[in-house]
């Protein structure tokens, strides 16, 4: 079954405007943190989760910190080559 | 009275009608194209009358669970014997009349196993045996036929003259022969030595039909001089009609009484002479007439020990039997040239020239033999275990060696027909004729490995009279 | 038997008997004529369908509706109860949706291992003693290990041997804590276990099943055998084994606090390995070890809201995660590989594919309107509610780090990353666009009316996922975590290697034994091995001469002489009776005769 062309060249073409969608990308994020200042948990889990801003700190550290750990610092450890199957 | 109590009966006497109807044209047609298919819904016919019961003719005539199942055995008999005769190509004696007389008989059997009074037990054995008189020296122009013939006139004669003088004892000292009320009377010696001697006399007649020692005389010179098919007919179904009475009259005496113990020493030494005598034989079938010879001793085993399972293994070991000896028969009557008969060395080389008849051969010998899982072994085993029951020890012993002398001869034969070397040519039969045989002897063995519903069959039979 | 007419009944067709009805048809069927009976493959799942909403939509309550006798016990085999049918429906959906995925392929081997396969996951689910569960459990190992090794490539072979020894060893766990259970308590049945009343057989058992809801240790066959299986064997195989395991968890289970923290582990052991990966279909095998993580660290906490999110999460898991493996096993049929490195620059070529998988992708990460959001959301807040506090914020690490991986770095990586790509793509059949498309909306529709799901769940929950704060709090989640894929892009993009994981440690234990057996037991062998040579056999042969001469002259000698002699003389005597003379039988007749009755009646 043939793709639909139609779909592929729309995608192209935003792929051409992708620093529009970067822009695009910045604004939903800050709307969302605004909205944060306003919609809080009801009952707060835990001391923090009713701050503006928690949820959006939490991921972005928790994202750049995994990235950083596991890539620089785990992976170097546990690579092996492709078609190793783990004999001596 | 509805039809189906009477069904077995009147087919059978429906298709000896039409062999007598056809025995009166002058047309050579065979009757083999529509009898083995006639004697086949016989079969079904008395399956289908398993359960009928009632009473007839002043009492005299009582279909039960014991005569329905032994009805179905006659039946059955009868059919493979007219499917074993369907492969003779050059029978020239097999006419319409050599058939009804073999039918004869048969209904015969089947009255006797409805029979349940002294005289009309005495008649219907009388019809069976002269249809079997007539039937003997039918074999061409041969004059061992003949011979054959005389032999069991005469000796039947005698031992039912005897059987006739014992009855007359028993109406003198019981006043009665119906079979339900002498049972209810004492059989010991001491309380009536008449009757006892009557009974015993009386037994001898059927001990004959049976080929008990030492009634077994006419036997192997019977098989030995009649048509390899009357010979495979008589060597199992009048048998049968001697099992039913036997077991109906052994159902009033309890073990270790004095006939009890006759019916014990006669089983022990016919099973030994039969089985010494066999030993010898190189004429297969003689070979297998003494051979039915020890098989009556085996019988008689369940017939001694006199309890329900004693009498359920003799009605299940006489189906056994006819199985296995038919299958045997099928195989003599199939390696016959021009009605000749089959000797230990005719037998050489079968399995390269018929390797299916030198299985089926194998087949019965295992079971006459008594080795699992054919009929045989089944019906043994249940014989074995019901005398042992009863106490008859020593009984058991004897069976067991003599089942260990039968090894020799039955499996001589299994020898001869799978080491033997011969010259002869491939023996062709047709295949259907083949696959019957083959359906012989996969009975014989799922018999053996599936005994529970027929057995269920003749212990429902052997505990309605003896509970 | 007896349970048959039951099993057939009106009132509860057992969905296995579809399936392996079908298993057997195929055996007669040829692989030339597939294009035409490939039809067929669709009938046991449409009727496991009707079976499941039949029996969802009957009577309310726990029921037992067939059994069977075998080997002197009885077997339940119809179980059915709310927590087995939510799952037995999510079984029977993604059955369809696996086989309209497969209708191309003209293998009948592999269709025969599908439905074993299939047939073994209802007949667990539906299973009310342990004894039925094993005989499925096992069933399950054979139809699964033959969809790896119809692959037929050298890797896959390899692979599915592993996966074999492994589940076989599992499932062995399995029968030894049955068998003693039942000699402890005398009864097969499948029921919940007490945390505080746990014997050594219930966590002998747990081990079993642990084993096959990849837990770890005990979870590497999942990533070392997924990637190589089949195109359409993996989709089947996402579903299966490891929802199953998380049934029989639920079932017997719920409540280990062992479960809690094993099912947290799992969650970001899965995800810390996915984020380092290469080839997309392991990528997704990590991350099925991490959701399954979440199921099992809800049963482990145990309570109401808890097991429903894990029965949820299992529902839609199933759906999004096949959804996955169908886009990721499109891209491999298409692109001939899997590894990110070799792939890129796609999202022009397959619009459709790239579609569907981020329907997947976005699913399985939570955001709202998809199914991912009304399940997982209901599993975190559930352990927050029963004040598990470090477990839900485990959890949610977990979900930043599976939307990074599976949402956006697989993703990325596949379809775009690298300029459009000229690689040649061979076209896709229309019925896998078809099963993707099918789990794309059930995955929107679960999202959009979170009712039809809860509606299934097995304890009453009054939880609404759409609020205000739900919503905002799954969107910051997304939103931020993506902004930290943008900031690390230049770390983030893999590289081609395999990682070591807990097989290597299962490969030393398995060597180690090998020489601790071997070198010992070689040496005994060599001394032995002398010993029988010089003693033994010479001592042996003397004997035999020995006895062999005993038994040709001895017995044989008195056996045949006895033999010559019975029949020379006993048979010969007696057959010499028979004279042929009428007036002799007559007499030997008469006078024995009455010589017996006389002896008889006077002596006896």
């Amino acid at each position: 079954m043939r793709e639909p062309q139609l779909l592929g060249s729309w995608l192209e073409a935003a792929r051409a405007r992708a620093d529009a969608w970067k822009k695009a990308l910045f604004a939903v994020l800050g709307a969302l943190v605004v909205l944060n200042i306003f919609i809080t948990p009801h009952h707060p889990h835990f001391v923090g989760e009713g701050l503006p801003g928690f949820w959006a700190v939490f991921s972005l550290g928790a994202a750049i910190a995994m990235v950083y750990v596991l890539k620089k610092i785990v992976y170097p450890v546990l690579a092996r080559p492709e078609d190793d199957n783990g004999r001596p | 009275m509805s039809i189906i109590e009477l069904l077995p009966e009147l087919w059978l006497l429906g298709v000896i009608c039409a062999l007598f109807v056809a025995s009166l044209s002058d047309r050579k047609q065979s009757v083999m194209t529509w009898l083995p298919l006639a004697a086949g819904l016989g079969v079904v016919a008395a399956a289908a009358a398993l359960g009928a019961r009632g009473e007839f003719l002043y009492a005299t005539y009582k279909v039960d669970a014991l005569s329905q199942f032994f009805k179905l055995l006659i039946a059955f008999g009868f059919a493979v014997v007219t499917g074993i005769a369907s492969g003779n190509k050059d029978g020239k004696d097999l006419t319409p009349d050599y058939f009804m007389l073999l039918g004869l008989s048969a209904w015969g059997l089947m009255l006797l196993a409805s029979c349940v009074e002294l005289i009309t037990l005495y008649l219907a054995l009388e019809l069976s045996s002269y249809s079997l008189y007539a039937l003997i020296p039918l074999r061409g122009q041969d004059r061992r036929a003949a011979e054959a013939g005389i032999k069991y006139i005469l000796f039947g004669a005698a031992v039912t003259a005897l059987a006739l003088f014992g009855l007359s004892y028993i109406i003198a000292a019981k006043h009665t022969t119906y079979i339900a009320a002498l049972a209810t009377t004492s059989w010991s010696f001491a309380d009536a030595p008449l009757a006892v001697v009557g009974l015993t006399l009386f037994l001898a007649g059927f001990f004959y039909k049976l080929a008990l020692f030492p009634f077994h005389f006419w036997c192997p010179d019977v098989y030995q001089g009649a048509k390899n098919e009357t010979a495979a007919y008589v060597a199992t179904i009048p048998k049968l009609g001697a099992v039913v009475v036997l077991v109906r009259l052994a159902a009033f005496v309890t073990p270790h009484m004095e006939v009890t113990t006759i019916l014990a020493i006669l089983g022990a030494v016919s099973m030994t002479a039969g089985n010494l005598a066999a030993l010898v034989q190189r004429d297969l079938k003689r070979l297998l007439g003494f051979s039915s010879v020890a098989h009556a001793g085996y019988v008689m085993l369940g017939l001694a020990a006199g309890s329900a399972a004693g009498l359920s293994a003799a009605a299940f070991y006489s189906l056994a039997y006819i199985l296995m000896n038919l299958a045997a028969f099928y195989v003599v009557c199939a390696i016959a040239k021009n009605d000749e008969n089959p000797s230990l060395d005719d037998l050489d080389g079968l399995y390269r020239r018929a390797p299916a008849l030198a299985m089926i051969l194998a087949v019965a010998a295992f079971s006459l033999v008594g080795l699992p899982p054919t009929a045989g072994f089944a019906g043994k085993l249940f014989l074995l275990s019901a005398a042992w029951d009863q106490g008859y020890h020593w009984l058991v012993i004897v069976a067991v060696l003599n089942t260990a002398i039968s090894i020799y001869y039955y499996l001589s034969m299994v020898r001869h027909a799978y080491t033997g070397e011969s010259e002869a040519p491939a023996l062709v039969a047709p295949r259907g004729y083949l696959v019957f045989g083959g359906v012989l002897a996969a009975l014989v063995l799922l018999l053996g490995i599936l005994p529970a519903p027929l057995y269920d069959l003749a212990a429902q039979a052997a505990v309605a009279l003896h509970p | 038997m007896a349970g048959l007419d039951q099993i057939a009944g009106i009132h509860f067709l057992h969905p296995s008997i579809g399936f392996l009805a079908l298993a057997l048809v195929m055996a007669f069927l040829s692989n030339e004529r597939y294009m035409t009976w490939r039809w067929l493959l669709l009938a046991p799942p449409v009727l496991a369908i009707f079976s499941v909403m039949s029996l969802t939509f009957g009577p309310d309550g726990p029921r037992e509706l067939a059994s069977l006798h075998y080997l002197g016990q009885t077997l339940n085999l119809g179980r059915v109860d709310a927590l087995a049918l939510v799952f037995a429906n999510v079984f029977a959906i993604q059955s369809l949706i696996g086989f309209i995925y497969a209708l191309h392929v003209p293998d009948r081997g592999q269709h025969m291992a599908a439905c074993l396969y299939i047939a073994g996951g209802f007949g667990c689910v539906f299973a009310g003693d342990y004894i039925t569960l094993f005989i499925f459990w096992e069933l399950m190992s054979i139809g699964s290990v033959f969809l790896i090794w119809l692959r037929r490539t050298q890797a896959a072979t390899a692979a599915g041997f592993r996966y074999f020894l492994f589940h076989i060893f599992g499932g062995l766990f399995l029968l030894a804590g049955l068998l003693l259970r039942h000699a402890d308590l005398g009864t097969f049945a499948f029921t919940a276990v007490s945390p505080d009343a746990a014997r050594y057989y219930d966590y002998i058992i747990l081990i079993g099943f642990l084993v096959n809801a990849a837990c770890v240790p005990l979870h590497a066959w999942l990533p070392d055998a997924y990637p190589e299986a089949t195109v359409t064997g993996a989709v089947f195989m996402s579903a299966f084994t490891t929802k199953t395991a998380v049934y029989v968890l639920a079932r017997g289970y719920a409540g280990f606090e062992v479960l809690a923290i094993g099912g947290l582990v799992m969650c970001l052991y899965g995800v810390f390995y996915a984020t380092i990966e290469n080839n997309a279909r392991r990528i997704l095998s990590y991350h099925i070890v991490s959701q399954v993580g979440y199921m099992v660290c809800g049963i482990g906490i145990g309570t109401a809201m808890t097991l429903d999110g894990a029965c949820a999460h299992a529902y839609a898991h199933i759906l999004y995660k096949g959804l996955l493996f169908m886009g990721a096993g499109c891209l491999l049929y298409s692109a001939g590989t899997a590894k990110l490195t070799e792939l890129g620059g796609l999202a022009s070529r397959l619009p459709l594919v790239m579609i569907c998988y981020m329907v997947g992708a976005v699913s399985i990460s939570g955001m709202p309107l998809f199914n991912g959001f009304v399940s997982k959301t209901m599993t975190i807040t559930g352990a927050a509610e029963a004040h598990r506090t470090w477990l839900a914020l485990g959890m949610e690490l977990a979900a930043v780090g599976t939307f990074l991986s599976v949402g956006i770095k697989l993703p990325y990586f596949a379809f775009w990353s690298k300029p459009t790509s000229t690689v040649a793509l061979k076209p896709i059949p229309w019925n896998m666009y078809a099963g993707m498309i099918i789990s794309s909306l059930l995955c929107l529709g679960i999202g959009i009316f979170p009712q039809t799901l809860y509606g299934l769940l097995p304890f009453p929950t009054d939880y609404t996922p759409y609020t205000a704060w739900h919503v905002l709090q799954a969107c910051l989640i997304l939103g931020f975590t993506g902004l930290g894929f943008y900031v690390m892009r230049a770390i983030i993009p893999p590289h081609a290697s395999r990682n070591l994981d807990f097989d290597i440690l299962y490969r030393l234990i398995g060597r180690g034994f090998v020489k601790l057996v071997s070198v010992p037991a070689a040496a005994i062998d060599n001394i032995w091995t002398d010993v029988y040579e010089k003693v033994g056999l010479k001592g042996l042969l003397a004997s035999g001469i020995v006895t062999s001469i005993f038994d040709v002259k001895v017995i044989d000698g008195v056996l045949d002489g006895s033999a010559k002699g019975v029949r020379e003389v006993g048979g010969a005597t007696v057959a010499r009776s028979q004279t042929g003379r009428l007036q002799d039988y007559l007499a030997a007749a008469v006078s024995i005769g009455l010589a017996i009755f006389a002896a008889v009646w006077f002596l006896g």
